[in-house]
Parts: structure tokens; C-alpha cells; sequence
């Protein structure tokens, strides 16, 4: 048989039973759209959560206080872990390919204005904070390049500080207190938005150093360290490395890059994506069943038909193929049916929420349409082999 | 053409053995025009279908054309069927959601002639058949006598040179009936081997060459000229 002959045969049995093709179809249009659908809100996940990370950039590393990462490490030797200072920021910049290393210290302070306060969270971080998490400065300057250890009080205010405590005016020069100490405004951030439920712009810029005697820590809680984007991470991670454990005589601190972490997630995320596409599966599978039944219905009724068909000298390979023919052309109807309706709804949903990430990639949907394909033919399998194993006589006497 | 010798067909029939053909010799020449009658369970249904290649004798030897075809397969029988053999059958087996004419073009479909070809040759057969203005017809717009003739049509597109037709005329009124041996005794005329098998005696006396079947034997074997 002519290939364009066996697809006019094969729609025009198709044709014969508009309704039940449209039904059975559906089944596989119902799972080919969920799993369209649940991909594209679990990709749009993933890249919404992969840009939220990256926005700082991706060639950075933390250096963290203590080994998380140690394996079978006793609890003492947590214990001995020595405190991160300004010196080994210092010290770190030395390293090689490193461009910035920037302590940091974290915590809430009440920043007041007379008749005003406000309870924020504080930075204290050294001169290259903005530079090393690439954020912008909107007014003014970052916290200037003096000597960590001795560094002056001046204070940078988030977006949102700045608004809150200023309105409309100008907040550069100000003085105002921070935890209680005296400060004088010389820039204000660029507004960043939420990240990750933490809001960057309701934040103030100090003095790491002071930070630190504001919150009574003799340690730092990180180190941020950006590095040139083409040098090899294991390279940079080595220098740092080396240059810790000549400090501080063990290894006992832990360097977290930011690639490794986006790895991670990525893999995470991966698999979420993964797991909602096989909950789509489920509806795709009950569609493939649903082509079993009506192909089951279709032989049945058709006996007598396949009974001619193989006098009139179709062998019975010609027979399997038509009936799987069927199940793929039905199949692939429901799956070109179900990217539309499955396109459509998560464009909708883009347009109804545009906070919901969605995001379909047309490897997936071109992954579907092969996977309803295949979902059609493992189902035809079983009708089309009793269709082809049917004897001509006795076909051909069911009437 | 064809030549059958101790052909033997046994079915089981509820764990007793029926004997359908018990060692049928049988010689057809070409352009012959033979009836096969006898009463129902005589084998004569059973005869035809061995010789239409659709059921395989227990026992015995099949010349078709000098080639032993008792011992082929199934897709090389599928061959021989759509290459040599026309059929006609009682309940016409139109596949009913095609058109006349796409039932008449259906084995060239399955042989995977052209559609060029096709369409010369299915031109033709619908005029031979007298289909031409009922071409675009499904099966049940036609009437009885119009739809066998569409399974004639059909049975000679790819113009075999055996037509084997079980109870043509079963489904028909007396008249219709007489029409429809008309057109294949046509086909006889034209060089073909015609077999009909029927229990209707005024159309089997219409052949040459009657057979008669009892108890799946061979009981008589006549010949008239002329008819």
C-alpha cells in the first residue's frame, strides 16, 4: 500500500465515526494539555528561581564560619572552628582570579530620624558589597573605601528606608541613628524588590566593623567573594582555600559557590518539573486507554471488513499497520489538540496572574506530541495484532 | 489452471471429526464456467474456499497455474488471492463507509498501484460495470443488484483470472439475481474461469460444467456445450 492511500484509508475510518474519533482524541487532548500545562508552570518555576539567584551574579563564593559540608566530622570539631574576620577579607582579596571578597554581617537595628524610626534589617558589609551582589546605587555612593578596620559612619539606605524616613526629600548628608549611633547618609540603593521573601530595599549599609560592635560578634557571618568570570571555579576555590588554612591552621570555614548552588537547584527543579510532568502522565495514560477501548470496539465491529480486506489480499501486516495507523492518527490529533488547548491555557494563565511564572518550552511540547504518539501505539498494539490475527474465513462469516 | 487431488478437509467439531471434503480430484481448465451445487453441509462452500485460497485443505495437492500452493504462507497466499483471484459473496462485503467507487478501487489500493493507474483503470471498470453514475454512492444509497455489481467490478480489478462467487444471487430478488449472472457470465466471455457455487438450481444449470456435491464428495460432473 501507498503511504498517502494508507493515511486517506486510515482517516476515512476515522471519518466514518466523527463523534467517537473526537471523544477519544479528547482523552489524549485532556492529558497531552496537562502535561503541557504543569510543565510550563513547573519550568516557569524553575527559570523564575534560577533568575531571582543569578540577579547577584554567578561568579561568586561564600565563605561561611564552620564546616557545614564535613562528613563524619565529630562535634568538637565544630566547636574549634575560629571566628571569620575583617583581616581574612583582607587576606582573601589577595587571592588569585578574586576581584572582591566582602565581609558581611547581618542583623535588625532601629534606624531614627527625630520623630521618626524605623525597625530595619542592616548590613554591615565592607566597600565592595553593591559591587560584589551587583546592585546599583541610585543617589550618591557606596560606603567609601576606608580602612575596614576604622571605617567612618556613614550609612547607605535601601529604596524603601529612604522613602519611608525622607518621602520626597533628598536624604544625602543627613544624619540619623542607627542603633542608637550617629550616621550620615551618603547614598541610597536602587530599588531591588523582594528576593526570595527577603525585601532588599527595606534595608540600611554600614561599616562592617561597626556592624560588628553594634551586635557585640567577634565574627563575621560571611565572606562574599566574586571572582573573574573566566577563571576556573576549582582554581579560586583552591587559592581561598589556601589561604584560610594558612590562617587559621585548619580547615574551618566553608566555601559555598553560587554555581554549585544554581547546579543544585537546577537538579531540584529538574525534578520537580519531572514529577508534574508525570502527574500529566496519569491523564495521558487514562487517554491511551480510552484509544484501547474504542480500537478494541473498532476490530469488533470491523470483523467482517478485515475479513474482505484479507481476501482481497491484505496480508496481515498491512491489517496491523492500518489499525495502528489509527491509534497513532488519533492519538496525534488528540496530542496537536492538547499543545493548543495546553498552550492556551498557561498564555491565559500568563496573562491572568503575570506573578505565576509560566513558561512553555517547545522541546516539551514537541516531547509531548511524540510521547501521545507512542501512548496511541503501545495502546493500537493490542487491537491491531487481533485484528491482524483474525482467520479470513471466519472474519469474513461474522456479519 | 487448476488441479486438486485427494484434497481432504477435516474440521473438529466438538471433539468429533467432520469430514467437509473427503478426497476431492478436481481438473478446471481455463475460461471454464462452472457451478457447484448440492445441499447445505454437501462441502461445496468449503471446496470454493479452498480453491479461493481462504481455507487450507487437511490433505491433499492445490495446482493453481502448475504452482503447488497447498504448502505456501499466509502473506504469499494474501499474494496469490490479490493477483489471481476475484471474489463475489453472498452479502456483497462492501465496506460501507466508501463510496462505490472506492470500493471498486480497494484491492488495487491494497496492491499499491498508482494513483494514475488506478484511476484509468477504475474509470473503466465502473463503465463495464454500468457504476459510472452511481460512482460516488455508499452502499447503502445502492440497491441489492447495484451493489453486487460493484463487488464484481470490484472482484475484477485486478482483472484475475479466477472469479469465485459463493451464492451471488442469495441476497437477491429472482430478477436481479439473473442480472447479476449476466454480468459474470460477461466476465466469462471475456477469457475468465468462473466458479459459482449455489443452491438455487435455475441458476447452476446456467453453467457449462455443473458439479454436484454430497457428503463432501464429488457425485456428479456434467458438462453441456454451448450456454
Amino acid at each position: 500500500m501507498i503511504a498517502r492511500d494508507f493515511i486517506a484509508f486510515t482517516l476515512a475510518a476515522l471519518r466514518a465515526h466523527r463523534l467517537r474519533t473526537l471523544l477519544t482524541s479528547l482523552g489524549i487532548a485532556v492529558g497531552i494539555a496537562s502535561v503541557i500545562l504543569l510543565t510550563s508552570i513547573g519550568e516557569g518555576l524553575h527559570r523564575f528561581i534560577i533568575a531571582e539567584f543569578t540577579q547577584f551574579g554567578t561568579n561568586l563564593i561564600g565563605v561561611s564560619p564552620g564546616r557545614i559540608q564535613t562528613h563524619g566530622a565529630s562535634l568538637g570539631a565544630v566547636n574549634t572552628s575560629r571566628p571569620l574576620s575583617i583581616e581574612d577579607a583582607l587576606a582573601l582579596k589577595q587571592a588569585p582570579h578574586v576581584e572582591v571578597a566582602d565581609p558581611l554581617v547581618q542583623g535588625n537595628a532601629e534606624v531614627s530620624l527625630p520623630g521618626r524610626s524605623r525597625r530595619v534589617t542592616l548590613y554591615g558589609t565592607g566597600p565592595d558589597f553593591a559591587r560584589a551582589l551587583s546592585m546599583r546605587v541610585a543617589i550618591g555612593d557606596y560606603l567609601p573605601p576606608d580602612d575596614p578596620r576604622a571605617a567612618r559612619a556613614f550609612v547607605v539606605l535601601g529604596a524603601k528606608v529612604a522613602e519611608e524616613l525622607f518621602g520626597a526629600d533628598n536624604p544625602l548628608g543627613a544624619r540619623l541613628r542607627v542603633g542608637g549611633e550617629r550616621y550620615r547618609v551618603v547614598g541610597v540603593m536602587e530599588a531591588k524588590g523582594q528576593i526570595l521573601g527577603f525585601d532588599m530595599d527595606d534595608t540600611v549599609f554600614i561599616p562592617v566593623a561597626r556592624a560588628l560592635d553594634m551586635f557585640n560578634r567577634d565574627g563575621l557571618m560571611e565572606i562574599h567573594v566574586a571572582y573573574e568570570p573566566t577563571a576556573p571555579l576549582a582554581e579560586v576555590e583552591e587559592g581561598l582555600r589556601r589561604i584560610l588554612v594558612a590562617r587559621h591552621g585548619a580547615e574551618d570555614f566553608t566555601l559555598t559557590p553560587q554555581q554549585k548552588m544554581l547546579e543544585v537547584f537546577g537538579t531540584v527543579l529538574d525534578a520537580v518539573t519531572f514529577a508534574v510532568a508525570a502527574i500529566g502522565g496519569i491523564s495521558l495514560v487514562v487517554g491511551g486507554v480510552g484509544i484501547l477501548t474504542i480500537l478494541t470496539i473498532g476490530v469488533a465491529e470491523r470483523t467482517s471488513e478485515i475479513g474482505l480486506l484479507r481476501a482481497i489480499g491484505a496480508t496481515r501486516r498491512s491489517i496491523l499497520l492500518l489499525f495502528l495507523g489509527e491509534a497513532a492518527l488519533l492519538s496525534a490529533l488528540g496530542g496537536a489538540a492538547g499543545l493548543l488547548l495546553g498552550w492556551g491555557i498557561a498564555a491565559l494563565l500568563g496573562l491572568a496572574f503575570p506573578a505565576l511564572p509560566v513558561h512553555t518550552p517547545w522541546r516539551y511540547a514537541a516531547l509531548a506530541e511524540l510521547v501521545a504518539v507512542a501512548v496511541g501505539l503501545a495502546a493500537g498494539v493490542a487491537p491491531a495484532r487481533r485484528a491482524a490475527g483474525l482467520d479470513p474465513l471466519e472474519a469474513l462469516r461474522s456479519e | 489452471m487448476i488441479r486438486l487431488s485427494g484434497i481432504e478437509r477435516v474440521d473438529r467439531d466438538g471433539g468429533e471429526e467432520v469430514h467437509a471434503l473427503r478426497g476431492v480430484d478436481l481438473a478446471i481448465g481455463r475460461a471454464e464456467y462452472l457451478s457447484i451445487m448440492g445441499p447445505s453441509g454437501s462441502g461445496k462452500s468449503t471446496l470454493l474456499n479452498v480453491l479461493g485460497l481462504l481455507d487450507r485443505p487437511s490433505a491433499g495437492r492445490y495446482l493453481l497455474d502448475g504452482r503447488d500452493v497447498t504448502g505456501l504462507g499466509d502473506d504469499e497466499l494474501a499474494r496469490v488471492r490479490r493477483e489471481t483471484i476475484g471474489f463475489v459473496f453472498q452479502f456483497f462485503h462492501l465496506v460501507p463507509r466508501l463510496s462505490a467507487a472506492q470500493n471498486v478501487e480497494l484491492p488495487m489500493v491494497l496492491a499499491g498501484i498508482a494513483a494514475e493507474e488506478r484511476q484509468r483503470r477504475l474509470a473503466r471498470l465502473l463503465a463495464d460495470y454500468g457504476l459510472a453514475e452511481r460512482a460516488g454512492h455508499r452502499p447503502d444509497q445502492l440497491s441489492g443488484g447495484q451493489c453486487q455489481r460493484v463487488a464484481i467490478a470490484r472482484a475484477m480489478a485486478m482483472a484475475p483470472r479466477l472469479i469465485l462467487a459463493d451464492e451471488p444471487t442469495g441476497n437477491l430478488d429472482r430478477h436481479t439475481g439473473q442480472e447479476v449472472m449476466k454480468v459474470l457470465e460477461r466476465v466469462h466471455h471475456d477469457g475468465g474461469t468462473v466458479i459459482v457455487v449455489t443452491h438455487d438450481p435455475e441458476i447452476g444449470a446456467r453453467a457449462q460444467r455443473r458439479i454436484r456435491m454430497v457428503d463432501g464428495e464429488i457425485a456428479e460432473d456434467r458438462r453441456s456445450d454451448g450456454g
